[in-house]
């Protein structure tokens, strides 16, 4: 097959309105911890900005005016509102916690029912470590938006405005004068958070720079010795580490000079405080308790502005994770059960293509009205060049992809009629490069049927000749496949996926054969184990080998969507037509390689 | 592996690793001092605006008040204000540079240990790990300079600063403001330990979730074709359900910490407040004593919420530093050990009952004895596992024997140096490895010498893949790998032999290199090869007959011994393996042969 070029899907865009409300519409059944963690962190924010207003109080009405009685009177009001605060703070780490675990696992759970019902063609243009991100960074990036950086939204600007209020309340004129401070402070926190986010961007990229570096040096490190080019590698990275020293110091350096700034600000608003206070108080016009909680209130409001920037680009960040999300979400499967579509308990096996028209994309046909009828338990073996359209076909038979123009009948019937997943189940489909998944080989086997039991499954893989080899292993039928089967030759995951066809128990066999190259004995095993496979079913099989052809009852010639020749190997032979050709330039090769 | 112990003379071993991590810091120990002290002084400045503050107000309510004094307390705080942003500046400055030294030193040390490794570390751990030791320990250990211990003294300078500055004030007072402190600490760190256990079952099972994605997406054609969609959505819904418990478990913790922390702090404060008011009113301090204490008491008591939490980023970050550490502790090889010869190789071998394992108890050759004279080549035969790959890697002492010697023209082979000795091999794998870089600097990686571009063209033609190389966009100068072009594996093939041409060696060992590459191209190749093994001692590993026959002498590897030694003509009428897999492939030629002429 050629090889598949990706590209990356084509995102929708959406209104940031609509973005906003699905996001929050992710929320579900969920929807009161939303709201109970909204509520709680608004109080909060009002409670934590009374606590300087009665502190105020308490040196204003309670010490100097020397009443005791007042002291203990606001002193109560104050524990009440800390023990107001811990409830608020309760609630706003439980709701918001729950809500973002709940909703990221049904988020994750929505995303992977939906990758499974979606089409052969959706994986043909999208890698899987596309759909990988979606389903990780992506849907976590989402979850954090709807919890804490909501959270940290409403705190900030509750937190502002709540300290604006009472300081107004304390004393207006003062309080004209902050709001005149608070937006330079506002934009200059914004711009310089902006520059230092930049430099940790770059950070970040430099960051994969040098692990993708560790991680060819470690993969390469037998041709680095044999070739002795240790000293020579280490220098190139050395490059590479030294700009992201540089880089990460220019972040620490202002990010060092950020809060010293912020502060000093603060301090001059403080000193204009104190300044104009100080006139002030002599005409009585505000406490010393009033400017102490000024010069709080100041400080409380420098948490929210100062981490303002960070807000702003985690949800920039977000958005676009939402973006994708929803579009991975919103595609639609191109093949559909219909409603009326029936379960089936079996195949015997007759398969017929009336007028089949296919191309997978709209401007190059890929079949060209095919005719063809298998009969049951007939082997068809498909040969022709590259691309001509034989993988095509063994794809469409189990409806991995449909026909544009033309129907295909199973034992009769348009296979349209049939649920997607009976007729699956009754397809037994070996890939040239079998994938095998993690776990036991055992677990690999019973892949294709769960309910097997060991019995079963030994005695399938003993027809597929792979016992031989598994009980050889150091822990037999519970050794480790590896992810993707990695831990055993190419050869040996072959036999274990035949293993796994023989269980499954299929009717009809759909073989794409393999090409690569495999040592002499195990080669000879995966022929006898696929022979056991195909026996007493009806079998199409894209032929790579001399012998699979051979035993075929049918071959068809696929040359450019169409079939151009049929028959048996004589028959075909002595027509010295297309298969002619196409054997004596093909199978050359084999010949010499033998 | 070495598990890390942590149980043990935990008091003795905290000094040690602090010893130790002090140690690290190499030439910048001096900057990283200068960053503590300039935070204690920003610390300290903050406490002495809390005494101006005092005395203005106090001033002021003694009511001799002139717009002067007023103007002087300004510019004293606007002073001290300015002085510790300084100073807070300067700290950070300080701690930023030798944080990100360490981590850039540690990055390179680790990089070239990772080259000077023997195999039989490579062997048994697995690249992610080595790598997550590279990047994220590295980066736990930078952020302990960075964050944590700033983080922590600043704690401490807080706290001790502001309880000098209270016990200056009134001591009966100051000693009333820390009743409630060690309940605090206790309180932080009993949490912070479960949460960080939480925290790391939590981990565990979002990588567990994660491999579980990665699995049915990679194979998502099989689930496909076995219709078991709803198996693998079960299968994810339970793990996917395991993670959101643990999560809740996480959130738990924290809802019930932090509630109960601000109580526990509130009430402390409350309580002294209230009581410093009382002793206000009872002229027992001043107005503007009490304000500045308020400040002050606020100051020792908040932050203590975090100490737990930063104390035990400190252990986790220490455990990522010996994780580090472990590693750089493996001695890696001496590429310098032994003597060299002034001259190259003669290429004469002999392997004397040479028995070598990867695992004890689990042999993988056993007693070789092999006689190998200079410029002879030598086909090795046998199935995957036989022992086949592993001989050939003795010779440039990729692994060290168990038993045995092997000899290079009467030299012992652990004699000479291993810079010398892999200088003198080749080697071209059956998956050959290429870097990231053009392919002229894959080509030259390995040569010492002065090379014109005409001779790297040569060995390209020689190799069947100059045509192909100029095919693309950019010649010799295309980059290949993830960013550049991606080759086939017959290619990469053709490329590693046109380096090993270039590189000159004077024993070859081709190990089963002409897999990926078609007959076709494999029979212009071998005309190559066969120039190329002309006058050099060669290995071959095939499976196919025909690359094998012309060989000088044939080796049969099963289970770790030679089984059959032999020229073509003389193994295939002794009956073994030699002569059956000899008969399957030609039973097979022939039928074909007897296929095409009947028709």
């Amino acid at each position: 097959m050629k090889k598949r070029e990706y590209k990356e899907e084509k995102l929708k865009h959406f209104k940031a309105r609509t973005l906003f409300l699905r996001i929050i519409k992710l929320s579900g059944k969920n929807w009161p911890l939303l709201v109970g963690f909204l509520v709680c962190i608004g109080l909060f924010s009002i409670s934590q900005a009374s606590e300087t207003y009665l502190l105020k109080n308490v040196i204003d009405i309670g010490i100097a005016n020397r009443d005791l009685d007042a002291v203990f009177y606001y002193m109560t009001l104050y524990f009440c509102v800390i023990c107001a605060n811990a409830v608020f703070v309760f609630g706003f780490i439980f709701f918001a916690g729950l809500l973002g675990e709940r909703s990221l696992q049904s988020l994750r759970q929505k995303m992977f029912d939906h990758i499974m019902t979606l089409s052969f063609s959706y994986f043909d243009r999208t890698s899987s470590g596309w759909l990988f991100s979606r389903m990780t960074s992506d849907a976590s990036r989402i979850t954090e938006l709807l919890t804490w950086m909501f959270l940290d939204g409403i705190w900030g600007t509750m937190n502002v405005t709540a300290a604006m209020v009472f300081m107004f309340i304390i004393n207006w004129q003062l309080a004209l004068l902050v709001l005149i401070i608070l937006p330079i402070l506002v934009v200059s926190a914004l711009k310089f958070k902006g520059l230092i986010i930049r430099e940790y961007r770059q950070v970040r990229a430099l960051n994969s720079q040098v692990t993708s570096n560790f991680s060819e040096t470690i993969s390469g490190v037998k041709v680095i010795k044999s070739l002795g080019v240790e000293e020579k590698n280490a220098k190139n990275f050395e490059g590479v580490t030294d700009s992201m020293y540089k880089t990460s110091f220019k972040a620490g350096f202002l990010s060092a000079l950020f809060l010293p700034a912020v502060q000093l600000t603060t301090a001059l608003g403080v000193c204009i405080v104190m300044w104009a206070g100080g006139f002030q108080f002599e005409s009585g016009f505000i406490t010393v308790g009033g400017i102490k909680a000024f010069i709080s209130y100041i400080i409380f409001m420098l948490w929210p502005i100062q981490d303002l920037a960070r807000v702003y680009a985690n949800m920039q960040r977000s958005f676009a994770s939402a973006e994708r999300v929803f579009t991975l979400l919103d595609s639609r499967a191109e093949i559909v059960d219909q409603k009326t579509a029936k379960k089936i308990s079996g195949i015997e096996g007759k398969i017929e293509f009336k007028h089949v028209h296919f191309a997978y994309r709209r401007d190059v046909k890929v079949l060209k009205n095919i005719n063809l009828t298998v009969k049951p338990g007939e082997m068809i073996a498909l040969v022709g060049p590259t691309g001509g359209g034989k993988t095509t076909i063994t794809n469409i038979i189990p409806r991995f992809y449909e026909p544009q123009k033309g129907k295909i009948l199973i034992d009769g019937v348009d296979y349209r009629k049939i649920t997607q997943r009976s007729l699956q189940d009754k397809i037994g489909i070996v890939l040239q490069t079998p994938h095998l998944f993690s776990g036991s080989i055992m677990e690999n086997i019973r892949y294709g049927r769960p309910d097997a039991n060991k019995h079963e499954i030994i005695s399938a893989s003993k027809k597929a000749h792979a016992h031989d080899f598994i009980v050889r292993l150091a822990d037999k039928y519970d050794s480790e496949a590896g992810e993707g089967g990695s831990m055993l030759s190419v050869g040996q995951r072959q036999l274990v996926s035949i293993a796994r066809a023989i269980l499954n128990n299929p009717d009809v066999i759909i073989l794409d054969e393999a090409t690569s190259s495999i040592d002499t004995l195990t080669e000879h095993l995966i022929q006898m184990g696929l022979q056991e496979l195909l026996k007493n079913r009806t079998s199409i099989i894209v032929a790579h080998r001399l012998s699979t052809i051979r035993n075929a009852d049918r071959i068809l010639v696929i040359e450019d969507g169409k079939i151009k020749e049929q028959g048996a190997h004589a028959d075909l032979m002595a027509l010295k037509g297309h298969y002619y050709s196409l054997y004596t330039r093909q199978f050359e090769d084999e010949l010499l390689r033998a | 592996m070495r598990k890390h112990d942590g149980g043990r003379d935990k008091r003795e071993s905290t000094l040690l690793v602090l010893k130790t991590l002090y140690r690290v810091l190499g030439v910048y120990k001096k900057t990283f001092i200068l960053a503590l002290v300039a935070l204690g002084i920003a610390v300290g400045l903050s406490t002495a605006g809390n005494f101006i503050i005092r005395d203005a107000v106090d001033v002021l309510i003694a009511e001799q008040v002139s717009g002067i004094t007023i103007i002087g307390f300004a510019l004293l705080f606007l002073a001290t204000a300015l002085l510790r942003g300084l100073s807070a500046f300067i700290s950070g400055k300080c701690c930023a540079k030798s944080a990100e030294k360490v981590a850039f030193k540690f990055r390179n040390d680790l990089f070239m240990h990772f080259q000077l490794l023997p195999f039989s570390y490579h062997d048994r751990m697995q690249t992610g790990e080595l790598i997550q030791r590279a990047t994220s320990d590295v980066d736990s250990v930078r952020k302990f300079y960075y964050e944590q211990i700033p983080g922590v003294i600043r704690i401490v300078f807080l706290f001790t600063i502001n309880f000098v500055a209270i016990l200056f004030l009134h001591w009966q007072l100051a000693l009333g403001s820390i009743v409630a402190v060690p309940f605090i600490i206790l309180l932080s760190l009993l949490f912070f330990r479960k949460i960080v256990s939480g925290f790391e079952a939590y981990q565990n099972q979002e990588g567990t979730l994660s491999a579980s994605i990665q699995e049915t997406l990679s194979g998502i054609r099989v689930v496909k074709a076995f219709a078991r969609q709803e198996w693998e959505a079960k299968h994810f819904d339970k793990i996917n359900a395991e993670q959101c418990r643990r999560g809740k478990v996480l959130v738990i913790l924290h809802a019930s910490f932090w509630p109960l922390s601000i109580l526990l702090c509130g009430t402390q404060f409350i309580a002294i407040a209230t009581i410093g008011a009382y002793l206000t009113l009872s002229g027992d301090i001043s107005y503007g004593t009490y304000i500045a204490f308020t400040a002050m008491v606020a100051s020792i008591i908040w932050p203590l919420q975090e100490l737990g939490r930063m104390i035990i980023e400190l252990s986790k970050s220490s455990v990522s530093f010996f994780r580090i550490k472990e590693i750089l502790d493996v001695e890696g090889e001496d590429m310098e050990l032994g003597f060299e010869l002034k001259h190259k190789l003669k290429g004469n071998i002999t392997f004397k009952d040479v028995s070598f394992s990867y695992n004890e108890g689990v042999p993988i050759l056993e007693d070789i004895n092999l006689q190998i004279r200079a410029g002879e080549n030598i086909a090795i035969l046998g199935l995957t596992g036989s022992g086949k790959t592993s001989l050939v890697n003795l010779l440039p002492r990729f692994y060290d024997l168990d038993k045995g010697r092997i000899y290079i023209d009467k030299y012992a082979l652990s004699s000479l140096t291993k810079k010398y000795l892999r200088e003198n091999i080749g080697m071209v794998e059956q998956e050959p490895f290429l870097f990231t870089a053009t392919i002229k600097e894959n080509l030259l990686f390995g040569v010492k010498r002065e090379i014109t571009q005409k001779e790297v063209e040569r060995a390209a033609k020689m190799a069947c893949i100059h045509k192909t190389i100029l095919s693309f966009p950019e010649g010799y100068d295309t980059l290949i790998g993830e960013k550049g072009v991606s080759l086939s594996g017959g290619q990469r093939q053709r490329i590693a032999i046109a380096r090993t041409i270039l590189k000159d060696p004077k024993i070859l060992i081709l190990d089963d290199s002409t897999s990926a590459i078609d007959a076709k191209t494999e029979r212009k190749i071998q005309e190559a090869l066969d120039q190329l093994m002309r006058d050099r001692t060669s290995f071959i590993i095939a499976h196919r007959i025909e690359t094998l026959m012309k060989a000088d002498k044939i080796i049969v590897m099963d289970k770790g011994k030679i089984v059959e030694t032999g020229r073509h003509d003389e193994l295939i009428t002794r009956p073994g393996i030699y002569k059956k897999i000899f008969q399957i492939q030609s039973d097979f030629a022939k039928e074909k042969e007897h296929e095409k002429t009947r028709i």
